[in-house]
């Protein structure tokens, strides 16, 4: 499902502009990155699209249509912090979106059991939130989204939290995931080496207002292993990338794809 | 504290018990008190034991009246809170009334309540609830109030309705703030509830209160019959106080930090 910005402006109350995104449209099945300092809008990038919040002026179509419109239960969302239900098992965490679009309950079980054993939660499912690792958290976290059955998946710095390896190993998981699914992806993150890991493009957003400085095409080949982070080309896109997130007015347009 | 024997964790306070009736001694012998100042602590035992039988009576009628006003508090306070957090227009309209009814003194809401309601348990019982539900409301509001922003987003993504976002997210999130609002209403319903028979004890069946006893050691300077009275209220307090605290335990159990599995 694509996702078209027209003319999109966010402001809250009387301040300034957050966001102005003139056009941009987010292809079906790829998984789109957005890096950028803190405060040029990625959050309210995700939020938009979200439908958590409304766009001041201009419209988020969503497969056609606007935000609003958009059937339920085709999302799934991914914060920093897991944002568990403490008082829920692992598997009742996981069934929650299912729960909540009144789907009954053996199916849900089922389909919580086959996300948990997607993200190598098997074994724990009937622990609580309590007695889960960071890491072990955001998979549950990541397992709830997935069972959504999500046409879009919106991803806010999932993994900020996470020591590195952690982060790694979960990176290379969720690019696994995403080739099997080919869900629209929106991956917000802090991180250019996880960006240029995961994305199929990467969007460098620049403060005051926020606005799309660069748009860049990863045309690193899938499936993406460990072993890409190793490589030439790998090291030349997070340089390339990191350069414009540091100096995003002065960098020339790299344009949609430097080939 | 965790994982301490009782042994050591009661050997503190045990010492501490001992200093203070040490004191308590000195201060007898030494200034000579007449007994219906401050007897001393076998006096008091003594009394205590005489009296046993009457108290352990009006404990029991204390503690149901305490223990209905509580439950009514548990109840009620709970729903209050709910409709109050409902919606910003429910909470604007009745919290101003909920503050006034709570800054009421009950020692002049309790002669009306009596004579509305009869001497006995029924007024006992709404004296107590008028002292008991205000921590349960308010804490449980302070609960729904604080769920965090990003887990209301999360319902908000997989279209929960606000019914579903109240019933499966805003009240379970704010159980911990219930029980700890029921904490404090468990410290103040025996409490209620004395201070309600002295108005309203008498009557009733079974040879009134707490309250009611106390009222008759007062009139006979019965000193340390007071004393004995005295610390039967606050067994009555640690058993209701413990008695939610275990309740609080059991309901949080999974949440809590001793879930996680110890090395």
């Amino acid at each position: 499902m694509a996702i078209v910005f027209k003319d999109v402006c966010k402001s809250y109350g009387s301040g300034p502009v957050v966001l102005r995104i003139p056009h941009l449209e987010l292809s079906e099945g790829a998984l789109t990155a957005v890096v950028g300092p803190s405060g040029c809008g990625k959050s309210t990038l995700l939020r938009l699209v979200a439908s958590l919040s409304r766009p001041t002026r201009g419209e988020v179509r969503i497969g056609g249509n606007g935000a609003r419109a958009e059937p339920p239960g085709r999302m799934g969302i991914v914060f920093q912090d897991a944002t568990l239900l403490p008082w829920l098992d692992v598997r009742r965490n996981i069934e929650l979106p299912l729960r909540l679009r009144g789907i009954a309950a053996p199916e849900r079980r089922e389909a919580a059991r086959e996300q948990a054993r997607r993200v190598g939660l098997g074994g724990v499912i009937d622990r609580h939130p309590a007695q889960l690792s960071g890491g072990m958290k955001m998979r549950v976290s990541l397992a709830r989204a997935l069972a959504a059955d999500p046409a879009i998946l919106l991803l806010d710095e999932p993994f900020g939290a996470l020591d590195a390896l952690t982060r790694d190993r979960l990176n290379e998981e969720l690019s696994a995931l995403q080739e099997r699914g080919r869900w629209t992806a929106v991956f917000v993150t802090h991180s250019v080496t996880e960006a240029v890991f995961l994305a199929d493009r990467i969007l460098v957003f620049s403060p005051g207002p926020g606005e799309v400085a660069g748009d860049i095409a990863v045309d690193l080949p899938r499936p993406r292993r460990a072993d890409l982070r190793e490589t030439d080309a790998f090291h030349r896109l997070v340089t390339r990338v990191s350069g414009m997130v540091r100096n995003p007015h002065n960098t020339p347009d790299w344009g949609d794809d430097p080939r | 504290m965790k994982g301490r024997p009782l042994s050591t964790r009661a050997i503190l306070p045990a010492a501490f018990a001992l200093v203070v009736l040490g004191g308590w001694y000195g201060i007898v012998l030494a200034l000579e008190t007449p007994a219906y100042l401050l007897p001393a602590p076998h006096e008091v035992l003594a009394a205590g034991r005489a009296e046993g039988a009457a108290l352990a009576a009006a404990a029991i009628t204390t503690g149901s009246a305490a223990l209905l006003g509580l439950i009514l508090s548990a109840g009620a306070g709970f729903f209050l809170a709910v409709l109050l957090a409902a919606s910003p227009g429910t909470h604007r309209t009745l919290y101003p009334y909920v503050l006034l009814l709570q800054t009421v003194p009950v020692v002049i809401l309790t002669p009306i309540l009596v004579l509305w309601l009869g001497p006995g348990l029924p007024s006992v019982t709404a004296v107590t609830f008028l002292i008991t539900f205000f921590p349960v409301t308010s804490n449980t509001l302070e609960g729904l109030r604080s769920t965090p922003h990003s887990m209301i987003d999360l319902f908000r993504v997989y279209d929960a309705g606000r019914m579903q976002e109240m019933m499966r997210l805003r009240i379970p999130w704010a159980l911990p703030h219930y029980l700890s609002g029921l904490r404090i209403a468990a410290s103040l319903a025996p409490i209620g509830a004395i201070a309600g028979e002295f108005f309203a004890g008498s009557g009733g069946t079974g040879g009134g209160g707490l309250g009611y006893r106390v009222i008759v050691y007062f009139s006979r300077h019965e000193t340390a019959a007071l004393f004995a009275a005295g610390l039967t209220a606050c067994g009555l307090g640690f058993a209701f106080v413990g008695a939610v605290a275990l309740l609080a335990r059991f309901a949080l159990r999974h949440w809590h930090e001793s879930a996680k599995p110890r090395d």
